[in-house]
């Protein structure tokens, strides 16, 4: 064996060869680095802005105006995602009979409907309307190409036409048309938009962006009204029956808490469906309870005597005569039994509204110059609107000034209710001044906005109540029209165990400039006596018959709404000592 | 210094084999190097900071499996929360319709049912007000069938 070469030593590398190599690679780094800088200092913030575009997004809206419920939370009214499905047959990837037969369950159309669909044109077909969620979840689920589902927004009315004058409806682009829904439509629209968070590249939401509270994340929160459904729909039967008795034209139920102003319920008939209101008569979408004015007639005279007491034109114990029939400027005026009775002589106030003695009345506002009379009623505001949150209200009418100051005429019909008109929202708020002990209160149906927690969010803005009668006054003749149900016109109105005082009205209708045969009945009730805290007042307008008058026709209604509001609210018998006695229910006791 | 251990070379055994002497190559370790104290520290925490940086790396792999099974069974349970909301509104609507046809019903066919009316209605008196210990039981009415119910 030849001896192993000797290991020959490297030659050096040229050192001009490694620097070129150094220099190449330092190139390489401060390119790498260059590039670094660029993405990271430069274009910051466009990538940051494509990455959160392509990664943040808004979770779908479930709903786009509050769910509205009464009192109680049963809801009134609520917003649902509805899709509409379209099919772009020239995107599909798939066979058409496959996708035909994978819907037809899910739409309830046959496989060759949707297959003669799909026919028709390359986009944009639709094939169905008002999907609801479950089925676009499954549709969506299937993943076929060429699919698309739109959303729009449907609201749901479970309560139908109990609640449509109050709350309303909303057309085909979701705004509101009647009701709250249009008064309040910016109140109800969802502010808060739906949380931002980041999804991932399969389409999973991810944690990263997500509020810690989980609370926050459900929409718990909808707009309370002042209604109790339970109530108002006592109401409506009460009134539809007795529309239906006296075959009239239309009625409506008004019950007001006189403390806050909350309107318990209000009805008006004839009503419509707000799920179908392309159906209904669009007279029917102003409640005619708050934009139609009419006469009050008799139930304006407890507003007249506490006008009267509180300006000292008479007192409470006051006589005022009744000749049954006088002549004012000119004019007859004559009560509205003066054919039976003829004049009753002399009355006290209480006699005066227990008989409902027009003539009577005419004396007692003689005794208050015109123009101090015309200031009070303006005082009350009569001739403004009263500034509810409902919608389409109509301010009262009163005579021009000189007019009313200058004919004795006109001061003489305003004292029993006519010649001046109101609508029945107007006329309850009135009495709802007496009721309470004399602040003018502002009837409202909107509670506010509350948290499923029942915590209050918002409310909409409103006026502050306003005195118009003195403490006394008040009293006075709260206790003048519990006469009037123990003695006068309003005994059918006696609940037994229980004190009411109310005040009846029969008042012959206006039509074209003269007084015709039709009628608008009605009756107020002040509920308890003692301390009130309602005021129910029923109108019913043209009742047909001879026996139609404010006691037949609207005490029944009001009476049953009272009795509905004993048990809904729990008001404990103030004389339980008549209900002792035995088969003695009907009697009104001494 | 103790003497360098002398062994034999690789290079030396072949040669062996002609019979020569072994030639033994004097192999010396490296010296050791003598570091200063701040030179020693640095060393030390090298290594200390070595050990770390590769004991968190072992130790991340399990943690970032952990972060991505929590963001996994988070948006499960979000999906399966937007679910039952659906599902929420869904028994809503049916419930609120349900509601209002029992009422439909009732009132065109009362069956047995009465409406509540005060006469049906039990007070009793608070003990502590007043002295009364009787409740005040108003006597019940026969039923009318004819009757319509208040909902």
């Amino acid at each position: 064996m030849t001896t192993a070469k000797a290991v020959a030593t490297p030659k050096p590398i040229a050192a001009g060869r490694i620097w070129l190599i150094l220099i190449f690679s330092l190139g390489a780094m401060a390119g790498v680095a260059a590039r670094l800088v660029y993405l990271q200092v430069l274009e910051r913030d466009t990538l940051a802005e494509k990455a959160r575009q392509q990664q943040q997004h808004y979770t779908p809206p479930t709903l786009a105006r509050y769910p509205i419920t009464d009192r109680r939370d049963t809801v009134v009214a609520l917003d649902r995602p509805v899709f509409t499905l379209f099919a772009h047959p020239s995107h599909f990837k798939v066979e058409p009979t496959a996708i035909a037969h994978a819907l037809a369950p899910l739409l309830g159309q046959s496989p060759t409907q949707l297959l003669a669909k799909f026919g028709t044109y390359p986009t944009g077909v639709p094939i169905a309307y008002e999907v609801s969620e479950e089925v676009a979840a499954k549709i969506r689920a299937l993943n076929y190409d060429g699919l698309e589902l739109n959303q729009a927004w449907q609201r749901i009315y479970p309560q139908q036409e109990l609640m449509a004058g109050i709350v309303g409806y909303v057309d085909r682009e979701h705004k509101g048309q009647a009701g709250i829904e249009f008064s309040q439509n910016d109140f109800l629209q969802v502010r808060n938009p739906q949380p931002l968070l980041s999804m991932n590249g399969l389409g999973q939401w991810l944690p990263a962006l997500a509020p810690t509270d989980p609370q926050v994340l459900t929409q718990g929160y909808h707009v309370r009204l002042t209604v109790d459904s339970r109530l108002q729909q006592t109401a409506r039967q009460a009134l539809r029956q007795q529309l239906r008795k006296f075959n009239a034209k239309r009625g409506t139920v008004l019950v007001l808490e006189v403390a806050s102003g909350a309107l318990r319920a209000l009805v008006s008939e004839p009503s419509y469906n707000p799920n179908q209101y392309y159906r209904a008569d669009p007279a029917l979408f102003r409640n005619w309870a708050v934009s139609d004015l009419y006469e009050p007639g008799s139930t304006f005279k407890p507003i007249n005597t506490a006008i009267a007491l509180e300006l000292n034109a008479i007192t409470p114990n006051t006589v005022l005569p009744d000749e049954g029939r006088i002549m004012v400027g000119g004019w007859p005026i004559q009560n509205s039994d003066f054919s039976q009775r003829g004049g009753r002589g002399a009355l006290t106030i209480s006699q005066v509204l227990g008989y409902s003695s027009n003539v009577a009345m005419v004396h007692m506002m003689n005794r208050i110059p015109r123009r101090h009379y015309y200031r009070y009623l303006h005082r009350l505001g009569l001739t403004q609107k009263v500034g509810s949150d409902l919608p389409f209200e109509t301010a009262a009418q009163l005579k021009p000034a000189e007019q009313f100051i200058h004919y004795p005429i006109e001061s003489a019909t305003a004292a029993f209710g006519q010649g001046l008109s109101l609508t029945p929202l107007h006329l309850v708020q009135l009495l709802g001044a007496i009721a309470n002990g004399g602040e003018l209160v502002v009837p409202h149906v909107i509670e506010g906005l509350y948290d499923e927690n029942g915590h209050l969010q918002r409310q909409p803005r409103r006026a502050e109540p306003r005195r118009v009668f003195s403490e006394r006054t008040s009293t006075e003749v709260i206790n003048m029209l519990g006469e009037v149900v123990r003695s006068g016109t309003g005994k059918p109105a006696h609940i037994p165990g229980y004190r009411l005082g109310g005040k009846t009205g029969t008042a012959q209708k206006a039509v074209g400039g003269t007084y015709g045969n039709q009628r608008i009945t009605s009756f107020a009730a002040v509920f308890p006596l003692e301390q009130p805290q309602y005021v129910i007042l029923a109108v019913v307008d043209e009742p047909q018959g001879d026996d139609a008058y404010g006691s037949t026709v609207a005490i029944p209604i009001v009476k049953a709404v009272t009795e509905s509001l004993i048990t809904i609210e729990g008001i404990p018998p103030s004389h339980p000592e008549e209900l002792r006695r035995p088969a003695a229910a009907t009697s009104v006791p001494q | 210094m103790v003497a360098a251990p002398k062994l034999k070379s690789s290079i030396g055994s072949l040669r062996s084999r002609s019979g020569s002497s072994p030639i033994l190559t004097e192999i010396r370790p490296l010296p050791k190097t003598h570091m200063p104290l701040w030179q020693k520290t640095l060393v030390g925490l090298q290594w200390v900071s070595g050990v770390a940086a590769a004991s968190s790396m072992v130790a991340l792999l399990p943690l970032y499996g952990w972060l991505a099974l929590c963001e996994q069974q988070w948006s499960r349970a979000y999906h399966q929360l937007e679910q039952l909301k659906r599902q929420e509104r869904e028994l809503l609507v049916s419930h609120e319709t349900l509601r209002y046809r029992v009422t439909q019903q009732v009132q065109q066919a009362p069956q047995g049912l009465v409406p509540q009316n005060p006469q049906r209605v039990l007070f009793i008196p608070n003990q502590a007000s007043t002295g009364a210990t009787l409740p005040v039981q108003i006597p019940s009415v026969a039923v009318a069938p004819h009757r319509r119910v208040s909902y």
